[in-house]
């Protein structure tokens, strides 16, 4: 009952759900796959097989070095998600520390804290990057911190707007008058109320780490060659883009497909609640 | 026609007795609902109204009463379907009756048409104000440049002319230092002098009809007084026909010179105030002149040797507004010196007009406010004080279920398991009344009142000795507002509470205080008995305040 109750209400079905969760499963399923099994070794290079076109053996084609296309997408789509999810995951949790504290108490705190995260803001992520890696050297673990850090202060406006309003209404004070201290009152009992502006900020910011690695990968200050990322792979393919345009194609349709699955999914969240 | 436009100060044409202003027949409002199918909202409603009439319009919410009034002005949710039935305004047919079959294109070119004479008549013939002046005027632009947007609409006056009109209209409305108020912004003003600039703006272009739903809900009693004999002025002034809706009958009747009743989208009643008032035909009717809240507390023995369980004495609260970081902040006395002392099982009503520092003093009483002079004193401790607030749907969580909200005063305050404390949700939800099933729900699935009572079981199920009641039935319908008062009262006799009770209905606070208090501008004016104060007011200030 629970799991069709989540796909129809109000006896009508929720279709932007049910195709995202559909491309976000397909998705998913892909890069799961990917780490266990892959047609071709990703890295093996083919000398002789040099951008093939899509054929039985190749289904996507090969690339400049004859390395399968599919089996890199495969195996690139789960270092790009990994790199996606854990950037918006620290992004999240420190926008959301970060936000609930300046937007709950306010005052002087909050204006230093907001002009720091401004701060931030307005620096050149790819600069900062740049320093970042300059200082720790290049690679996932570091391009996720960096990206990580630079992502805090769009979440942490999301929330502290969110917050702003929502301590003034009376759910709040009553909170207080039950007893609840201030921690408790922020997470537990605001944060859920601004659950709809923190899924899409989510959903963007999950589509924007994808983007920004690809990015920073294509500077070479990311994933590390010869590994694949689905942003690599796009940057490496631009120089055939009219001569073996599956080099393109593949993993720009994977990004198609987790990022529109991600963007539908937030769509429903963000209307439960209303 | 042009003529006439070009001076707002003409006098609109007579028209011959007897005839319409306007006539609204058979009309039905529906909307389209998620799950397919559609929700009627108005039912076959007609009405019409003479020129310079007064119609009021009565019925809870959700009777249809400011959809009614939606149609009439053509501002009707994008979504809303109108079923059938037609306006007519001065002989001018607005919206023709929609069953008839006709083609695409006629039907196109109607609804063009239809817009065409609505914007010729909109802000000049027909005007609304609505509920919340805040936000119904611009917040970004200054009074007078609001006041003009309809002169600069319909009129060809120059910027002097304008200018001259802007002060007439404000000062008509009985707005001092008019000339100061054209450059300053919406939230710089009160709430009652925000209702009257709208009524000003309404009025400018000496409309032939005023829409106004429920103008005064959000004013204290003072000011709805207030506003309501300016708008019977101004309309009998300037021979301007009024629809004024409202859920508040007392306004109706001292207002309108005929009044219709609605319930669930349907006219149940309607004639002249007089008839409708003194004998009413239909059971509705006579049910909503019952619960509307009047007569005095019934016979309340009060033990003299009961403790006090809350005294305050000499607070006085002041506000700092600090505008930035490196500003000095701005000093405001909310609250100065006052005194009381409550004692267990009395009802102490606290009564003023909206800013008089009443709900900051509850603040400071319940604890929510710590920085204050003077002293509070609980008998219960820093724990067990609650309190209930005027709109339940902010007080309560939206995002958790109720039986989440009514359990976490436990959580925070007992160590009883899961099993005990839905034991003792199920035990409050019978007192107040609640089916058990509203456990699983979210309060936007509840009613207005069930919304209040479980916002009264959250404040209880603690058990605390001491409650305070923040206008805890303003934002309701007068036959709920019945209910809950009955349900507070009740529930103070089983469990020897005591309430204070802050609210700015002088009917309500009669019907249920023991002793009053009257604030203003902070101060304490004077405070006593319950029947003592209403009936020999010693105060001038006072007397006003009970009308």
């Amino acid at each position: 009952m629970r799991v069709v109750g989540w796909f129809k209400k109000d006896g009508k079905w929720k279709v932007n759900r049910m195709i995202g969760l559909f491309l976000v499963a397909v998705a998913v399923a892909i890069s799961l796959t990917g780490c266990f099994f892959t047609p071709y070794d990703p890295n093996a290079i083919d000398a002789g097989l040099k951008n093939a076109a899509p054929s039985l053996s190749h289904l996507f084609g090969t690339d400049n070095f004859g390395r399968d296309v599919l089996s890199r997408v495969m195996k690139g789509a789960g270092t790009t998600f990994l790199v996606g999810l854990s950037v918006v995951t620290i992004g999240a949790v420190g926008g959301c520390l970060v936000g609930a504290f300046t937007g709950y108490f306010g005052g002087k705190a909050d204006l230093i804290l907001m002009r720091v995260n401004d701060a931030v803001a307005a620096i050149p992520s790819i600069l900062l990057a740049l320093v970042f890696v300059g200082v720790f050297g290049s690679g996932t673990v570091q391009l996720i911190c960096a990206l990580g850090i630079l992502f805090i202060p769009s979440f942490a406006r999301v929330v502290r707007s969110g917050f702003v309003v929502q301590k003034e209404l009376d759910y709040v004070k009553n909170a207080r008058l039950m007893g609840a201290g201030h921690l408790r009152i922020m997470f537990v009992h605001i944060l859920p109320n601004i659950k709809s502006s923190l899924y899409s900020a989510l959903a963007i910011g999950f589509n924007n780490a994808v983007l920004s690695e690809a990015a920073m990968s294509y500077l070479s200050l990311g994933v590390q060659p010869p590994d694949a990322s689905l942003g690599r792979m796009l940057s490496e393919a631009q120089p055939y883009i009219f001569r073996a345009p599956w080099n393109a194609v593949a993993p720009g349709l994977m990004i198609l497909i987790s990022v529109l699955g991600v963007g539908l999914l937030s769509l429903e969240g963000g209307e439960r609640h209303d | 026609m042009t003529d006439e436009r070009k001076n707002p100060e003409n006098s609109s044409p007579k028209p011959e007795e007897g005839s319409d202003l306007l006539r609204v027949e058979d009309l039905s409002v529906a909307f389209p609902l998620q799950a397919g199918g559609e929700k009627t909202v108005v039912k076959h409603v007609s009405f019409s109204l003479k020129e310079g009439e007064v119609l009021g319009i009565a019925g809870e919410s959700g009777s249809g009463k400011s959809m009614t009034a939606l149609a009439v002005m053509g501002l009707l949710p994008e979504n809303a379907i109108r079923r059938c039935g037609s306006i007519r305004f001065d002989g001018q047919m607005l919206c023709k009756d929609a069953e008839t079959k006709r083609s695409f294109k006629t039907v196109r070119a109607e609804k063009q048409a239809e817009e065409r004479v609505r914007q010729e008549l909109s802000g000049s013939k027909m005007t609304m104000i609505f509920q919340e002046p805040l936000t119904s005027l611009n917040p970004v632009m200054t009074i007078k440049k609001q006041m003009e947007e309809p002169l600069l609409l319909h009129t060809k006056l120059s910027a002097e002319e304008r200018e001259a009109a802007v002060l007439a209209a404000l000062r008509k409305a009985e707005l001092k230092h008019a000339k100061r108020l054209l450059n300053q912004y919406p939230h710089q003003l009160s709430g009652g002098m925000r209702q009257r600039v709208m009524i000003a703006m309404a009025m400018i272009n000496r409309p032939r009809l005023l829409i106004c739903d429920e103008p005064t809900t959000a004013l204290d009693a003072v000011t709805e007084r207030e506003i309501v004999s300016l708008i019977r002025r101004l309309a009998k002034e300037q021979n301007t026909a009024v629809i004024f809706i409202s859920h508040d009958l007392s306004v109706l009747r001292s207002l309108s010179d005929r009044v219709m009743i609605m319930k669930d989208g349907r006219a149940v009643e309607e004639g002249t105030t007089e008839r409708v008032f003194e004998q009413p035909e239909q059971e509705y009717t006579k049910t909503l002149m019952k619960a509307a809240v009047k007569g005095a507390k019934e016979s309340t023995e009060q033990p003299d040797s009961a403790e006090t369980v809350l005294s305050v004495e000499k607070v006085s609260v002041v506000f700092k507004r600090s505008n930035g970081l490196f500003r000095v902040p701005e000093l405001k006395q909310a609250v100065s010196e006052v005194s009381f002392a409550v004692k267990k099982g009395e009802i102490f009503g606290i009564v003023g007009e909206s800013g008089c520092g009443k709900s900051t003093l509850l603040k400071a009483v319940s604890g929510l406010l710590v920085h204050y002079e003077g002293t509070i004193w609980r008998k219960d401790g820093n724990v067990g004080v609650q309190m209930v607030f005027q709109d339940p749907y902010t007080s309560l969580n939206p995002a958790k279920r109720v039986g989440w909200i009514l359990e976490e005063p436990l959580r925070l305050n007992t160590v009883l398991t899961k099993e005990e404390r839905r034991r003792i949700v199920g035990e409050i939800l019978k007192e107040t009344e609640l089916p058990a099933d509203v456990m699983n729900r979210h309060i936007s699935e509840l009613s207005g009142g069930q919304r209040q009572r479980v916002a009264i079981a959250a404040a209880l199920i603690t058990r605390p000795e001491l409650v305070l009641l923040d206008e805890p039935v303003s934002a309701l319908d007068v036959t709920v507002q019945a209910q809950i008062l009955e349900l507070l009262l009740r529930l103070q006799r089983e469990h020897a509470l005591t309430y204070v009770f802050v609210s700015h209905d002088m009917a309500v606070v009669r019907k249920i205080c023991d002793r009053v208090m009257v604030m203003k501008d902070g101060r304490v004016v004077e405070c006593g008995a319950t029947e003592e104060l209403f009936l020999h007011p010693k105060e001038s200030y006072t007397k006003r305040l009970m009308g």
